[in-house]
């Protein structure tokens, strides 16, 4: 099927370079599993029934689904994925929506903007933070990332500070053949960038490791973080535990789909829920946002409700749908 | 029943009177229809050209087991005494006919046939294949954008599309790249000129009109024309290369 149906512009090879090429754009290169195992199969049999233009793609890659079964398009994707020849990438089926809190297990190429605003109680005012979070995979299974959050408060007229820099590095731990289940794990140093005094943390470097998990369960997906925290001086003395769980559910297959979600956001005593919307922004959906509202549930009087989002933006992939 | 008017014998005149009449209403009515046809016009013409027709055949470049090396080039069909065949005959101001049929086009011999035709904006058209080999059938509108793109891996295959568009639609095959097909979209009544170049426009109101005039590569030209009740309009036009290289 591959060979009648396809290999006229995706070669037989899978590269996409053929001897005659009939298209204009460069198609996907099946064999670089860097650009192809993220890609959950659901959005690639949205492109093979529908054509590019559904996922932001070239106008040039036709529609098969008035053509070919449901079947024979899932037989063609199991096909064109043994074009990776390297097992041990993780593959996009897990390859969840990304939560307001919780951190993927699924390691990616992106920056983060979370922006969070607090009303406080009367004596403390507003707190507004920006966290600038920059992510970079390494290997099949390795991602870097570095974290910048800044403060700004709205005390006594408008003062801003740098908090802790976060520097840390994820593996993903376990990913099964089927795909519908990951673990990874990793650690975060915490860099005293801050000011003390003005409580942007600046205590102490502390380390800070972690396991994430996600699952597929039918539509929904659910997500979950464990995080503690020591300091470098200590490493025996736990001085938080961070715990969050998030499930949620895509409204549709696009990229650029609404999800809908609520997490249940843990800081040692402290719990609060964050129900969040998510959307994609472009047609390819490497450009994404997230709403949400932070709200304390157990022990609340030491907390405040938060106005919480990102913009994200996957800076391999195309942002704007091709012609 | 109430309400029913029962007519006695004593009113057969007035019965009569008012079967004449209600007789004389349907009589004038069907008399009105033959009438009104009585009334239209006709234009009737052929488009001709000085350009040689194309000659040189189309180098195949892949699939050659189904195409074969080359394929006709019917980019400018003309016949032996110059007339002009595929040019499309619009007549402004004259309301397309409504059109429930959908048009066919088929990839056939990896050429798209028939190589031009009219439709309607929202019209459909069905997209089939007689050859064994993968055709993708991709229409652009006037302003380059893509309106659908359907693969046909298989032949007998029939699939059908709107023209989402106005105007000009050009189809294009993204695996055979020498392949052209052309659907004017048009909401004013548009004719394909045949292969001896004429064409006819029957049910055309009296009056004057500009007919435009289209052809894939040569300059487009308009023409006014006008149409008397019952008459037949001759019109002769002939086309030119463009000033400027149409691709």
């Amino acid at each position: 099927m591959y060979t009648a149906w396809c290999a006229s512009c995706h070669a037989e090879n899978g590269t996409g370079q053929v001897d005659v090429p009939t298209v204009t754009v460069e198609p996907m290169d099946f064999t670089d599993c860097s650009v192809t195992t993220p890609e959950p199969d659901a959005d690639w049999e949205l492109v093979i029934a529908q054509g590019g233009p559904v996922a932001g793609l070239s106008s040039q890659m036709p529609g098969y689904g008035d053509s070919l079964s449901g079947g024979q398009i899932h037989a063609l994707i199991s096909y064109i994925r043994t074009f990776c020849s390297e097992p041990s990438w993780p593959l996009g089926n897990v390859n969840f929506s990304r939560p307001i809190f919780t951190e993927k297990a699924f390691p990616e190429n992106e920056v983060v903007i979370l922006p969070s605003v607090s009303h406080g109680d009367e004596e403390n005012g507003g707190q507004g933070v920006i966290k600038a979070v920059y992510e970079r995979r390494f290997g099949t299974r390795g991602q870097f990332e570095i974290s910048a959050p800044w403060r700004i408060n709205a005390v006594g007229g408008r003062s801003t500070g740098l908090n802790d820099v976060t520097l840390g590095a994820k593996y993903v731990l376990h990913a099964n053949s089927a795909s519908t289940r990951i673990l990874s794990g990793g650690v975060e140093v915490k860099i005293p960038t801050g000011t003390k005094n003005q409580g942007d943390g600046g205590n102490t470097t502390a380390l800070e490791p972690y396991l994430l998990a996600g699952f597929a369960v039918s539509d929904f997906s659910l997500q979950t973080e464990l995080k503690i925290e020591m300091p470098m001086s200590d490493v025996t003395e736990v001085t938080e535990v961070v715990y969050n769980v998030y499930g949620g559910r895509d409204l549709s297959g696009l990229p650029s789909t609404w999800s809908i979600g609520i997490e249940l956001n843990g800081v040692d005593d402290r719990l609060a829920v964050t129900p969040q919307l998510r959307k994609g922004l472009t047609k390819t959906g490497a450009l994404a946002t997230a709403w949400g509202v932070r709200i304390p549930i157990v022990n609340r009087h030491r907390q405040h409700v938060q106005w919480v989002g990102y913009l994200l933006w996957e800076y391999r992939d195309p942002v704007r749908a091709a012609p | 029943m109430g309400g029913v008017l029962v007519m006695g014998v004593s009113r057969s005149s007035s019965c009569c009177a008012l079967t004449a009449a209600v007789c004389g209403v349907a009589l004038l009515s069907i008399g009105s229809a033959r009438l009104l046809s009585a009334q239209d016009g006709v234009i009737a013409g052929r488009v001709t050209t000085m350009v040689p027709g194309s000659t040189e055949p189309l180098v195949v470049t892949t699939n050659v087991g189904v195409c074969g090396q080359t394929v006709p080039d019917e980019s400018i069909l003309v016949d032996a005494t110059g007339g002009l065949a595929n040019a499309v005959v619009t007549v402004e101001g004259l309301a397309a006919r409504p059109e429930t049929l959908p048009i066919l086009v088929s990839n056939d011999g990896c050429r798209f046939q028939p190589r031009v035709q009219v439709s309607h904006p929202g019209g459909e058209i069905e997209l089939t294949s007689a050859d064994d080999v993968l055709h993708t059938s991709h229409a652009y509108a006037e302003d380059g954008r893509s309106l659908f793109n359907v693969a046909i891996p298989i032949p007998g295959l029939t699939i059908t599309r709107q023209l989402t568009a106005r105007g000009l639609v050009r189809l294009v095959c993204d695996t055979h790249t020498w392949m052209r097909g052309f659907v004017m979209a048009s909401l004013d009544r548009a004719v394909v000129s045949a292969e001896t170049g004429s064409f006819r426009i029957e049910g055309v109101s009296p009056g004057t009109y500009k007919l435009r005039v289209w052809h894939e590569k040569l300059q487009s030209t308009t023409h006014t024309v006008s149409v008397t009740a019952g008459g037949v309009t001759e019109v002769l036009i002939e086309m030119k290369l463009p000033g400027k290289v149409k691709s």
